[in-house]
């Protein structure tokens, strides 16, 4: 669903902001790296820690100081593997576990942009994301903890998807390499509050190329 | 050329049957939807019969413990939201006890205050059938005299009215059916299995499960979702339940998962000491929480409902509520399961 929002948005983005006039259009893809973190309380969340992802946007700069701005962000895979070592029935048995959790995001924002110098832009924005996170729950416990009459050779394995909107906020650099060609760079912020009240942030850094038609 | 015709269209008829293959394949291994209960996943035993902290209890809770104080009852249907538990099993043993399912009102009271989408489930302590029978046969609180199944008259050693009238009945006369654990519409009962011992005619289950289910059909115009204990359908393979749940065993098992009619039940417990009880009994250690956060991790990921064992057990060392020994750590164990693994 995200994904779908994510092209017709960019697909009515990118004829909306076509460049006429005094617009300027950058459409570019980046590789990016996403550091969330998640206060623990008596348990660890779990869900705390750095991915690497990939990123593609649309930026337009309309009447001079107004930027839009689409994108599509695939953030990677965070994953923290635990073990612990506990005594079943007089033996030391180690279980092993691993939660992991992929973040896509569709944002839209918009904001202010200014020349910082002849070649180097910059834009301060702020949007709505619409953050897909899909956890993903894998232990090896039911072999090692359950005996008959129960199945020891049920799954332990769980998949779970949360569909979340967000206030997100950052800013992009584009530096002139050549009329077409743009080095561009770019920060975000979001929040990320998951069922039942597991609340944390992302902040996105990125860096890739851009193409001015 | 009408050759060519005729072979393009054996090879679209041929790419039909394929795609058709292809669509039955799919549907038939395409699994069922998830089983639909009317709240989440995990729910904890509940026990009410409190004036005071038992002299068993190792780890006393924070707050005051007597039932008799709104403040508990409060306290409690806070903590089980705290937890993110979908439901309490209410550990009802009858009329005239102090487990009476008729006095669940300060519950349903709590939970209209403190944690609007707690639900609950009648859990039968079918022990308390046996015990009730005994005194209504002028010999005390006993189970010396076992209870005879095929009896549902209650002409000599039985009767419905153990389970029913003084048990079922009350329970779903005093919680109302936008309170109770549902599963796919139908209000959850547990019934437990202490000793066959105390039964006569065990085959016979199978008719006490048939006459419960009309009574509460006539008499409340509900199906009831009857998840027993394993060993009772050992004991009447011929019984029709919904589901079976294992019921943990010190020294053999402190997480079980069973499945019935492809609805799987998971059944943990945080720990166990009765070493305090009269008489002494055995211990599970809970080492730090990890004995409970590795039953979970055995059981969650496969059952539609998991039922620990309990959330205000002190009476056996049991309990997942806050205490000065723990703090909130089973409570922020079970809200990781319910949040991680819904």
């Amino acid at each position: 669903m995200t994904t779908q929002r994510a092209i017709l948005m960019a697909l009515a983005f990118t004829t909306v902001a076509a460049p006429v006039g005094g617009q300027h259009l950058v459409v570019s893809g980046a590789v990016q790296r996403d550091t969330q973190r998640f206060p623990d309380s008596e348990v660890p969340t779990r869900l705390s820690g750095s991915a690497m992802g990939w990123t593609v946007g649309a930026d337009a700069v309309l009447k001079r100081h107004v930027a839009v701005s689409v994108e599509w962000s695939d953030a990677g895979t965070i994953e923290d593997v635990r073990s612990t070592t506990l005594d079943i029935n007089g033996r030391a048995t180690v279980i092993t576990s691993t939660l992991r959790h992929h973040t896509k995001t569709f944002a839209a924002l918009g904001g202010y942009s200014h020349m910082l110098s002849s070649r180097v832009q910059v834009a301060y924005l702020v949007g709505a994301a619409f953050t897909n996170v899909r956890r993903e729950f894998e232990s090896d416990a039911p072999g090692l903890v359950l005996v008959g009459p129960s199945d020891p050779v049920v799954s332990g394995r769980a998949s779970l998807v949360d569909r979340l909107q967000e206030v997100t906020g950052g800013a992009d650099v584009f530096v002139r390499i050549t009329p077409k060609f743009r080095l561009v760079a770019g920060v975000r912020a979001q929040g990320i509050r998951l069922p039942l009240d597991v609340s944390g942030w992302s902040v996105v850094t990125s860096v890739g190329a851009g193409w001015a038609p | 050329m009408e050759r060519r015709d005729l072979g393009w269209r054996r090879v679209g008829a041929v790419r039909v049957r394929l795609l058709l293959c292809a669509l039955a394949l799919a549907a038939l291994t395409t699994p069922l939807g998830a089983i639909e209960r009317n709240t989440g996943k995990y729910g904890a035993m509940f026990s009410w019969w409190y004036d005071g902290l038992p002299s068993a209890t190792l780890y006393p809770p924070r707050i005051p413990w007597n039932a008799q104080d709104p403040a508990w009852w409060s306290a409690i249907a806070t903590q089980a939201r705290d937890a993110g538990l979908g439901w309490l099993a209410a550990d009802c043993w009858g009329v005239d006890t102090s487990a009476d399912p008729a006095s669940l009102t300060p519950l349903l009271q709590a939970i209209e205050r403190s944690a609007p989408g707690l639900k609950i489930a009648l859990f039968d302590d079918t022990t308390s059938a046996v015990l009730r029978k005994n005194r209504a046969r002028g010999r005390g609180w006993t189970l010396d005299v076992p209870f005879d199944l095929s009896d549902l008259a209650g002409t000599g050693e039985g009767g419905l009215e153990y389970f029913y009238d003084q048990q079922w009945k009350r329970f779903f006369q005093t919680v109302p059916a936008a309170r109770r654990l549902t599963i796919a519409g139908r209000p959850v009962v547990f019934m437990w299995h202490g000793g066959f011992e105390w039964y006569t005619r065990q085959n016979f289950f199978h008719g006490v499960i048939d006459a419960l289910r009309q009574a509460t059909r006539r008499d409340f115009g509900v199906d009831p979702f009857v998840i027993v204990e394993e060993s009772w359908v050992r004991l009447d393979p011929a019984v029709e339940v919904d589901g079976v749940y294992d019921w943990f065993e010190p020294g053999r098992s402190f997480a079980t998962l069973m499945t019935r009619n492809a609805f799987r039940v998971g059944h943990v417990v945080p720990g166990y000491d009765c070493s305090r009880c009269a008489p002494a009994g055995p211990v599970i250690l809970r080492q730090a929480g990890k004995v409970y956060q590795a039953a979970l991790e055995a059981v969650a990921s496969s059952a539609d409902v998991v039922l620990i064992e309990g959330i205000t057990n002190v009476d056996e060392n049991a309990h997942l509520v806050e205490t000065t020994e723990w703090g909130r750590l089973y409570l922020a164990i079970t809200r990781w399961f319910a949040s991680n693994i819904p």
